[in-house]
């Protein structure tokens, strides 16, 4: 067990959501955590960084108890990369290296190595002379995780970053978490399902703050077996009618009649046959049951 | 024995950070920008000090160029037969010009002609029109005002220097325009150079990075502090020193009397602790407010007050107990009073460093309280 939380809840003042009763464990390998924008996942990865302290439950993180008198073993356990990573632009990639290292108090004789190791796995090392302010979106992700990544941290708490890169960044980005996964702890954020799907077993889900889902993958979509629906209409209307009482997913219409996907915990209409869903429509199920 | 290889593994840290942070704060454009305009100040308030000692009549056109208390070296005294000369002159000018009115030019004429005929004296000419025109006499006050005077040649510009420094050179007072000229400049323009780094975390999005590293709050604030610090002083000790250096050099070549080894007491007396406690003081505002933008004003109305106070109180102190900078160009209220000042300004710096740092340790966690523009 490399983190545990017991009971957690954390009050804000007003705009943001409150974390309520969270209890997770969370093992060595890629633990994701998915949720809606807002939904308490930075939050919730900025107490265990320590970024904020929780109103209310424990934290165990590798045997230490969450306080502040072991803050500082923590953080030297603990790598966060946040959801806007940024740097001072006029420095090169280089220096970001340098520079982390030298904060994370990396002994001086094994930088040069560990650097040039690093930028290579991340396919930075021939960028490294570039500055911050030259780099693409995707590359400053990735120097991001380098940097994240030079003190080999424990655990790797990564929020948000693959949205909004392009295809062939977000795979780097989700390989290099899967070899760094091996030997480590990974909790990845995003609100992207097909991030989780490829690199996680198991998963939490959070929904206004509450944990409405903890387990595997397969868990997730049994919960979901029976739940989705394809349903068909003759018209329009008739369809138009039916969406306003019920969750639809998705829809396709041809000539007059429509097809839809439909989330209801029994069979809708007559004509309905269940269908298998997937790990995107699993995880609408389980946040939608959870809000109506 | 674990506790002393940790504690040298700690103060190595806080070397290498600070060190890597004054590598990229004396390659920055501000900085960069900021020590051009020391330098650029420091030779038009001091640059006539490259003339001394005079050697040519360049030196000579250069200095009187550029005025100031430069004067009382520059002019000597006219002869009476020049001072005559150059009174006939400049009258026979304006009446030609009938820049006078006639009855008044008429009495002049009169006068030239009986300086040129009877060889009168310039003050025998004045103490006629001050007894037959006394109304007239302002004419021959503005002539003696600009011709008693005449620019010297080299070694009568010499010789006026030896007789002001009284053989000593010229280092001493180097230092003591040096230093209250930098007092006053570097009082303005430390004040970006601190904004920009106290904003650069927030601006680059960066506070949460710095957070979760392994690295205490107070000693991240200092080393960060001392980065930004430790390169001014350097720049203005170098600046000073090789100025101060260049004075000895000068006169020592010319065969006159220097003393080179005087300006680094000037130097940490003066310029080290007036930037130690500006420097606190801003990074104190800075963390206290949080908006650089309302530490601006605050700290701009202080250096004003403290380098003209008449701008506030309507009369002028030069140097008081209240003011952190210390002008060596005007008298000390009293003996101790240099002592006196600088301790305390050194005793409120620490004090402001250490409420900084408490200020930094509690605002570190909350990315809303950083310090912003």
């Amino acid at each position: 067990m490399i983190i545990e939380i017991k009971g957690l809840e954390k009050k804000f003042n007003k705009n943001t959501t409150d974390l309520k009763d969270i209890n997770l464990i969370i093992n060595n390998g890629i633990f994701g955590l998915l949720g809606k924008n807002g939904s308490g996942k930075t939050a919730l990865m900025r107490i265990i960084t320590t970024l904020m302290e929780p109103t209310k439950g424990s934290i165990n993180i590798l045997g230490l108890e969450y306080n502040s008198r072991n803050y500082g073993e923590i953080k030297k356990n603990i790598g966060y990369l946040p959801q806007e990573f940024g740097f001072y632009k006029d420095f090169t990639v280089l220096e970001i290296m340098n520079y982390i290292s030298i904060l994370a108090n990396i002994d001086n004789s094994l930088r040069h190595d560990k650097i040039k190791r690093i930028l290579e796995n991340v396919g930075m090392y021939n960028d490294r002379r570039k500055k911050y302010k030259q780099l693409s979106g995707g590359m400053k992700r990735r120097v991001g995780l380098a940097q994240v990544m030079l003190n080999e941290p424990k655990i790797l708490i990564v929020n948000e970053q693959t949205a909004g890169v392009d295809p062939e960044e977000r795979i780097k980005i989700r390989n290099l978490l899967n070899e760094y996964s091996q030997n480590n702890t990974v909790l990845l954020s995003t609100h992207i399902v097909e991030d989780i799907e490829s690199t996680c077993n198991k998963l939490a889900i959070l929904n206004e703050g509450n944990l409405v889902f903890n387990g595997g993958l397969n868990d997730l979509l049994k919960l979901a077996k029976g739940k989705l629906w394809e349903c068909s209409f003759n018209s329009l209307a008739e369809f138009n009618n039916f969406e306003k009482t019920h969750r639809v997913l998705s829809y396709k219409s041809e000539d007059n009649a429509v097809v839809a996907k439909v989330v209801h915990e029994e069979c809708p209409l007559e004509n309905s046959s269940s269908i298998k869903a997937s790990l995107e429509e699993a995880y609408v199920y389980i946040t939608t049951r959870e809000s109506r | 024995m674990f506790i002393l290889l940790q504690g040298r593994v700690d103060n190595m840290q806080i070397l290498q950070l600070t060190l890597f942070q004054i590598r990229k704060q004396i390659t920055s454009l501000s900085f960069i920008a900021i020590t051009a305009v020391f330098v650029i100040f420091a030779e038009t308030q001091m640059g006539k000090l490259f003339h001394y000692p005079v050697k040519n009549n360049a030196d000579i056109v250069s200095l009187n160029e550029r005025g100031g208390d430069v004067k009382e070296y520059l002019y000597i005294k006219a002869s009476p037969e020049e001072l005559k000369i150059n009174t006939i002159d400049y009258l026979n000018k304006i009446i030609s010009q009938n820049q006078m009115e006639e009855e008044d030019a008429n009495v002049f004429k009169n006068l030239i002609y009986r300086m040129d005929n009877e060889n009168l004296s310039f003050d025998k000419a004045y103490e006629i029109i001050a007894k037959e025109n006394p109304e007239l006499l302002p004419w021959l006050d503005a002539c003696r005002n600009q011709f008693q005077q005449k620019l010297g040649n080299v070694d009568e510009i010499n010789n006026n220097i030896k007789l002001t420094l009284d053989e000593k050179g010229y280092n001493i007072i180097f230092s003591q325009k040096y230093v209250t000229y930098i007092q006053l400049i570097s009082a303005f323009l430390i004040l970006p150079l601190f904004l920009i780094l106290f904003t650069n975390d927030s601006r680059s999005n960066i506070n949460e990075i710095i957070y979760v590293q392994p690295i205490g709050s107070i000693r991240y604030i200092l080393c960060k502090y001392f980065s930004c610090l430790i390169p001014i002083l350097l720049i203005l000790y170098i600046l000073g020193e090789t100025m101060n250096f260049y004075v000895a050099y000068k006169f020592k070549t010319s065969g006159w009397q220097a003393d080179y080894s005087g300006f680094l007491s000037y130097y940490i007396t003066f310029i080290v602790p007036t930037i130690l406690f500006l420097s606190s003081l801003i990074m104190f505002l800075l963390l206290l407010l949080k908006k650089a933008i309302a530490v601006f004003p605050l700290y701009i109305l202080y250096v004003i007050f403290n380098a003209t106070q008449g701008a506030f109180s309507g009369h002028s102190t030069s140097n008081a107990i209240y003011k952190c900078i210390i002008r060596l160009t005007s008298e000390n209220p009293y003996n101790n009073f240099i002592p006196l000042n600088r301790a305390l300004y050194i005793v409120v710096s620490v004090f402001l460093i250490g409420f900084s740092c408490m200020l930094y340790k509690n605002s570190r966690k909350n990315s809303r309280r950083s310090i912003t523009l």
